[in-house]
């Protein structure tokens, strides 16, 4: 078992929720309208929260993601 | 009304006619509906039509199932044959009916139970009010001016309030632990795969439960047995085990070891919330604590796991229709929609770590006890609550404990804790996956200590609103 890790750049940026979605949006080809620009911002910016949280966990390097879910 | 072993035995043995339960039924959710806003849809001939063919079962000197006669209810995000499935929107409105009933609501119907009705939701699942932008809000039977908990509220508020004696739900971050404990009744999150959602419409595909609840566990031990079973239309449930634990869950809890949830469940609380919990150990007579694995990195990593998986989900129709849905989760879908897969795989990554340690956990310890919220049930539009000191969103506040739990797919019910002139809170009890027995168990015997469900009268309503 590897020794648990903590991982590395991602938790420390500095979060710029306006242009992630201008890029994902792009990407991802999901216009958004102007009225609903704040409120997508605010979430993104909660979810990148929640992210950063994940990130900073200690979970050894060499776990698998869970992606067959078996309980 | 009465309860749904009570209604059972009488329809079977010939005191009462299942149509005039049913027809007594409709009368009283007609009535008692208005208020709180429970239902979305009422089946007046489905139902009646239905109690009719158990009647003449009953006649023909056929068994008419287990469940015979007994009313239930369903959220509205469940397939029902020949309607069309909500589940809480109106972009759904536009889709086809159902060709068949969901394997959950066949199995009830199977079993005698009369479907009366379909019932209110947040949108797709998302939050924890129901308070619905299309439909309105679910309206709290121990407060109308509070929320039912969501995103199952109409289903327990129509058990609270004594509409119906059963109802189905589903729990994807806490959507029937929440209800449950707001609301004061009982509910069960069964492990994650033992009972089918094939025809419940999809939220999260990896952490989608079906759920049952009743005002008592031996009501609620009674449906889920009746729901177990293979089902091969739902890929999670195909090898699904049948354990029934009706005969068990008045085993007591001698030899059991039991904890409470420590450090991060005893921190962001209410009073309220904390006394239930206490309350419970000292029922029990127990004075184990353990801390759970990283309990805030879980809740963060199914809140995102939640966001991205349902954002997918909507992508092709939030391109197109984003106007046509509720504004209270749009933007949260959308802001999903947008999340890299490397933030999704930590999540994931993460999960594994967490369902691997909690398997380590319950080797030491079987059944552990939670609060189910941090709060009694808040108003309703109430944005924000404090809560030993610290501001949360309502919304996401509500998930605080139970959001977590759901990540390893145990099996988890709530109690409700509910001293007379107060609002009622929960408690969760969580055992290893499969081990619903022991969950039912402790649930049991805490019912038979002073925790349990009352019913919110028409007149406790007035009082409140006096």
């Amino acid at each position: 078992m590897a020794e648990p890790r903590k991982s590395s750049a991602k938790a420390a940026s500095t979060f710029d929720a306006e242009r992630h979605l201008d890029m994902m949006a792009a990407l991802v080809d999901m216009p958004v309208a102007e009225a609903h620009r704040d409120g997508v911002c605010q979430n993104l910016a909660r979810i990148h929260a929640m992210a950063t949280l994940v990130f900073e966990a200690d979970v050894p390097e060499n776990t698998e993601p869970a992606s067959v879910h078996r309980p | 009304m009465t309860d749904i072993h009570s209604i059972a035995a009488s329809v079977r043995s010939g005191r009462r006619s299942a149509r005039s339960v049913a027809e007594e039924t409709l009368a009283r959710v007609e009535a008692g509906n208005r208020a709180l806003n429970a239902f979305t849809h009422v089946f007046h001939e489905r139902a009646l039509a239905d109690a009719d063919a158990v009647d003449r079962s009953i006649a023909e000197g056929r068994n008419p199932g287990p469940l015979a006669g007994v009313p239930f209810g369903v959220k509205n995000l469940f397939d029902v044959a020949g309607e069309v499935t909500l589940a809480g929107s109106i972009i759904n409105r536009s889709n086809r009916p159902a060709a068949r009933d969901a394997t959950a609501v066949a199995r009830l119907r199977a079993a005698g139970a009369i479907l009366v009705g379909a019932l209110n939701m947040n949108e797709f699942a998302y939050g924890y009010t129901t308070e619905n932008s299309h439909y309105g809000p679910t309206r709290n039977a121990h407060d109308p001016t509070r929320s039912a908990g969501g995103s199952s509220g109409g289903s327990a508020t129509a058990v609270a309030a004594g509409l119906i004696p059963l109802a189905l739900g589903s729990d994807t971050n806490g959507s029937i632990r929440v209800p449950a404990a707001l609301c004061g009744i009982a509910g069960l999150k069964p492990t994650f795969g033992r009972v089918s959602r094939a025809g419940v419409y999809p939220f999260v595909a990896s952490l989608d439960h079906v759920g049952v609840f009743a005002r008592s566990m031996a009501e609620v031990a009674l449906v889920y047995d009746l729901l177990q079973g293979a089902d091969p239309s739902d890929p999670a449930c195909r090898q699904g085990v049948v354990e029934p634990v009706v005969a068990r869950i008045d085993q007591g809890t001698d030899g059991l070891r039991v904890a409470v949830a420590d450090g991060y469940f005893r921190e962001t609380v209410s009073d309220e919330a904390l006394e239930a919990v206490d309350a419970a150990a000292g029922a029990l007579g127990i004075r184990e604590r353990v801390a759970l694995p990283n309990p805030a990195a879980a809740r963060a990593a199914a809140f995102v796991i939640t966001a991205t998986e349902s954002g997918s989900l909507h992508h092709a129709r939030l391109r197109t229709q984003a106007d046509q849905y509720d504004p209270l989760v749009r933007d949260r879908l959308i802001a999903g929609a947008l999340v890299p897969a490397h933030w999704y795989l930590e999540a994931q990554r993460f999960r594994r770590w967490f369902v691997d340690e909690l398997n380590r956990l319950f080797d030491q310890v079987d059944v552990v006890l939670a609060p189910a919220t941090p709060v009694p049930a808040p108003l309703l539009g109430q944005q924000e609550m404090t809560v030993a000191g610290t501001t949360l969103p309502t919304r996401t506040g509500l998930g605080l404990f139970v959001q977590p739990l759901t990540l390893n797919g145990m099996p988890i019910a709530v109690v409700p804790w509910h001293p007379p002139g107060r609002l009622p809170v929960g408690v969760q009890i969580m055992a290893a996956p499969w081990r619903e027995d022991l969950v039912l168990r402790v649930a049991q015997a805490l019912e038979e200590r002073g925790f349990g469900a009352g019913v919110a009268t028409a007149e406790q309503q007035e009082v409140r609103h006096a």
